[in-house]
């Protein structure tokens, strides 16, 4: 799975512990999910996509589809 | 009224912070009476009594990466203690280990292990709990999913 979460965190200038407040989870696990060595439940998944305001399918992205879109 | 945090990060750092201390507790006070020779069975029986109850409040509020390190952790390291602990039953049975050598660092740790097949016989104990642990748990799990 990939994500734009460092993206999109650096857009609003954002550090992790930032994001990690707003989506009431540790700093490691806004790290662990930006370097993809965790992937977020869905229900973390949507609130990530509430607090930038965005549809999840423009935060995540499946990985062959990512690949297949490059 | 609740008197516990509202915010999530709050209330695990306050679980993670007594769970830490009195586990923390619980090894001082280990190592205290063995060093200065009192009996503390009594006071850690009730000072890990606490932490049943504690442990899965802090497990329901950890964060869930955090979560799923907890349970790749516990069964990563669990799997490869009862091998560890087969290996090393099998190797004292069949005296392919001295007894010796593991009854030295126990008598020194824990107050001594002189009798080997009651030694096997702890040593396989723990692996028993753990085992019936997982598999009562496995059945709530399937219950409370199906």
């Amino acid at each position: 799975m990939r994500n734009r979460l460092k993206v999109l965190r650096a857009e609003r200038n954002w550090s992790q512990a930032d994001l990690a407040d707003k989506l009431d989870v540790s700093r490691q696990s806004v790290n662990a999910i930006e370097t993809g060595k965790y992937d977020p439940s869905l229900p973390l998944a949507f609130k990530i996509a509430k607090v930038f305001g965005l549809p999840i399918e423009q935060i995540f992205s499946d990985d062959e589809v990512a690949q297949a879109a490059e | 009224m609740s008197v516990l945090p509202v915010s999530q990060n709050k209330r695990r750092a306050l679980y993670r912070n007594v769970m830490v201390g009195l586990i923390a507790l619980v090894g001082m006070l280990t190592f205290a009476s063995r060093a200065f020779g009192f009996d503390a069975h009594l006071i850690l029986a009730f000072l890990l009594l606490p932490i049943l109850v504690l442990a899965p409040l802090q497990f329901g509020a950890m964060d869930e990466a955090a979560k799923q390190a907890h349970i790749s952790a516990w069964y990563w390291g669990c799997t490869a203690a009862v091998v560890a602990i087969g290996v090393l039953a099998i190797g004292l049975t069949q005296n392919l280990i001295p007894f010796g050598a593991v009854a030295s660092v126990t008598a020194h740790w824990i107050g001594g292990a002189r009798e080997p097949s009651l030694f096997v016989a702890g040593l396989l104990f723990g692996p028993l709990m753990m085992i019936g642990g997982y598999l009562i748990f496995s059945v709530i799990y399937w219950f409370r999913t199906r």
